[in-house]
């Protein structure tokens, strides 16, 4: 199976990758859009498109873009490109089973998953916004106002302020 | 100058009852009054219109909101045959407006060196406020050093030709047929070009900035490549034959659109300013996925403040899962966040209204391109022919507009911090709607500067180096700059 890397993945990392019956191109395609970058991937025959971060679920056209060309997206819940490679070589086994039927999948660091592509599609004013106030952070001793919810090892969908749950990712991640 | 002979009577008549006929409700535009003006002028009186405006200033004076319209059209359409009527009034009344209107004229070549002299005797006679002024001055003098971005605008729009200037032309009217001429200055105001009509002959010598040797001449009588030939000192460099017929105009400015320094098919100059190689359409506007630290990088804001539009539903962006919960705007979002900051700079207000935000937002999604502007009562703007109306109300507006937001792609100052260019964040990086969801990335590269920075910051810079062999390092050191400043924003 063949995934394209956008080069945000590092170059050397991408040229050590491994895997039996992968094989990892990282796009030298300096100049193309993102959504020229699905659709010419799809006509070079790879199975998906891995973009470093989650921007590209936020973007309608691409996921069309993705539907339409019969080709997935692949995207990481990391901003970093070195944790990003690591994600995905930890789930390789997981993506054999997703790969090439999803559209849309989240690598974290433990486990790739599956979204919903009409999910993401939906119009902006479905979303469940910044509409509900959440209040203060969850971490005790923090006044700062809740506005991203973090999931716990144990499963639970908690609030914090931006810097503690970056903090609390960055621990459960690990 | 082009016109001889006093406007006829019935002429006047005419002209007066179509300005006072105009449909204030509906928001009249330069446009729309110039249109109700010249139906069914025959050639004759079409050639004598400009003087009959100019004849029937001083019978709007009771009526200010008639008088600023008649006086916008003359400036808006550069109808120099009405300075004479219009200066005497701003002298007589005392009117500031009037005075600032007046001074478009001072240097005009249409303009007698009498009519000229007594223009910039108005500075003297009539009370302006120091803002005024300096407007004045700007008007009048091209040399002038704008102090701030208001008057970077207004001298723009008064001195085309200068640097910075907006998209303009030059009409020869010797040998015009009237209606042809007011057609096509009517189409070409509404396309935001700014106009200058030079009479067959010349009654000052304009200055360079004035009739600058780049400007596209548009003329019907051959004789007018050579009088520019010697205003100038060398052959006119963009010369286009004006259309015979109204019928052609259409098919005309097309042609004339291509060779107009600063404009570009169906887009504002704002849009367009300084977006190259791209152009930003609609449709790419429509685009992007930017996150907070993004928004508040390249808009010039904070976390907060997105919040708080957010909850308060002024710019409410779009947002997805997976188990975390991300918040993701477009670029016309992005745009009208940093144009919201920019106007919250430049007002000087530490309060500003968060509903102004929804409202540039639709602009900027909008097919039709609108140059924005700000009161200083907070009141939102668009230009329309030349004319500042109200966002809601369509009224024409005629208090000092704060800014003109040609600026908005270029870095601004903002309290702590400065905000950086747009298109360009750095040296090395740029952004794109349809690249990486619209985050700053290396040109001609596809790196974000954002997935540099995280490397950086948690492996350090030779393991950066080692992971990107094909990067330059000033490159890298320049996106890693962006890139931090990104993933600190608070």
């Amino acid at each position: 199976m063949k995934l394209l890397l956008e080069p945000s993945f590092p170059k050397t990392e991408v040229s050590l990758l491994r895997g039996k019956n992968w094989s990892f191109v990282r796009s030298e395609a300096a100049d193309k859009t993102d959504a020229e970058l699905i659709v010419s991937a799809a006509a070079e025959g790879f199975a998906a498109v891995g973009f470093v971060g989650r921007q590209a679920i936020a973007r309608p056209e691409l996921i069309r873009a993705a539907i339409d060309a019969k080709i997935s997206i692949l995207v990481t819940e990391t901003g970093n490109p070195l944790e990003a490679i690591r994600y995905l070589e930890k789930n390789l086994g997981r993506l054999r089973k997703l790969l090439p039927e999803k559209r849309l999948i989240l690598l974290q660091s433990n486990q790739a998953v599956e979204l919903d592509p009409e999910e993401m599609l939906e119009q902006r004013e479905a979303w469940p916004l910044f509409l509900v106030d959440h209040g203060l952070c969850a971490r005790q001793e923090c006044q700062e106002k809740a506005t991203d919810a973090v999931q716990t090892p144990k499963g639970k969908v908690e609030w914090y302020c931006q810097e503690h749950a970056e903090e609390l990712r960055a621990k459960r991640d690990k | 100058m082009a016109t001889v002979t006093p406007p006829s009577p019935t002429l006047s008549l005419a002209t007066l009852s179509s300005i006072i006929r105009v449909d204030r409700k509906a928001g009249a535009s330069v446009a729309s009054t110039w249109a109700a003006l010249t139906q069914g002028l025959s050639g004759r009186a079409a050639g004598q219109l400009p003087a009959a405006i100019g004849g029937v200033l001083p019978l709007l004076e009771a009526d200010r909101e008639l008088l600023l319209l008649a006086t916008d059209l003359c400036v808006a359409l550069d109808l120099f045959e009405a300075a004479p009527a219009l200066t005497s009034l701003a002298g007589r009344s005392r009117n500031a407006h009037l005075a600032l209107s007046a001074a478009s004229f001072a240097r005009h070549p249409g303009v007698s060196p009498e009519v000229g002299a007594a223009i910039l005797d108005l500075a003297e006679r009539v009370p302006l406020s120091a803002r005024e002024l300096r407007a004045f001055n700007i008007r009048v003098d091209a040399s002038l050093t704008p102090l701030d971005d208001l008057e970077r605008d207004l001298r723009a729009r008064s001195w085309p030709g200068s640097d910075g200037g907006s998209p303009f032309a030059l009409i020869d009217i010797g040998g015009a047929p009237p209606q042809v001429e007011q057609a096509l200055l009517a189409r070409l105001v509404a396309a935001q070009i700014t106009v200058r009509r030079v009479p067959g002959r010349l009654l000052q010598t304009p200055d360079k900035t004035w009739i600058p040797a780049k400007a596209p001449l548009i003329y019907w009588d051959d004789s007018a490549r050579t009088r520019f030939r010697q205003i100038l000192g060398s052959a006119p460099s963009n010369e286009l034959r004006a259309p015979a017929r109204v019928a052609e105009i259409d098919r005309y400015l097309a042609a004339l659109q291509a060779r107009t320094p600063g404009s570009s098919a169906g887009l504002s100059p704002v849009l367009t300013s300084g977006l190259h190689p791209f152009e930003l359409e609609r449709d790419l506007m429509l685009l992007g996925s930017l996150d907070f630290r993004d928004m508040a990088f390249l808009g010039g804001g904070s976390h907060a403040q997105l919040y708080h539009l957010g909850k308060r539903q002024a710019l409410v962006p779009r947002y997805v899962g997976g188990d975390g919960r991300s918040a993701f705007w477009t670029f016309s979002q992005l745009i009208a966040f940093r144009t919201w900051r920019y106007f919250a700079a430049l007002s000087g207000r530490a309060r500003f209204p968060a509903t102004l935000v929804g409202k540039l937002e639709n602009l900027a999604e909008q097919t039709r391109p609108s140059e924005v502007g700000l009161t200083s009562q907070g009141h939102l703007l668009r230009r329309e022919d030349q004319v500042w109306v109200d966002f809601d109300t369509r009224q024409q507006v005629i208090e000092p507009v704060v800014v003109a937001a040609d600026r908005l792609f270029r870095p601004f100052t903002l309290g702590a911090g400065n905000v950086p260019d747009l298109i360009t964040p750095s040296r090395h990086t740029r952004t794109h709607p349809a690249v990486l969801g619209g985050t700053p990335f290396i040109t001609h590269s596809r790196v974000s500067a954002r997935a540099l920075a995280e490397v950086d910051r948690s492996a350090g810079r030779e393991a950066l180096r080692d992971a990107y062999p094909d990067l330059q390092d000033d490159v890298v050191d320049d996106a890693v700059a962006v890139g931090l400043q990104l993933l600190e924003v608070k």
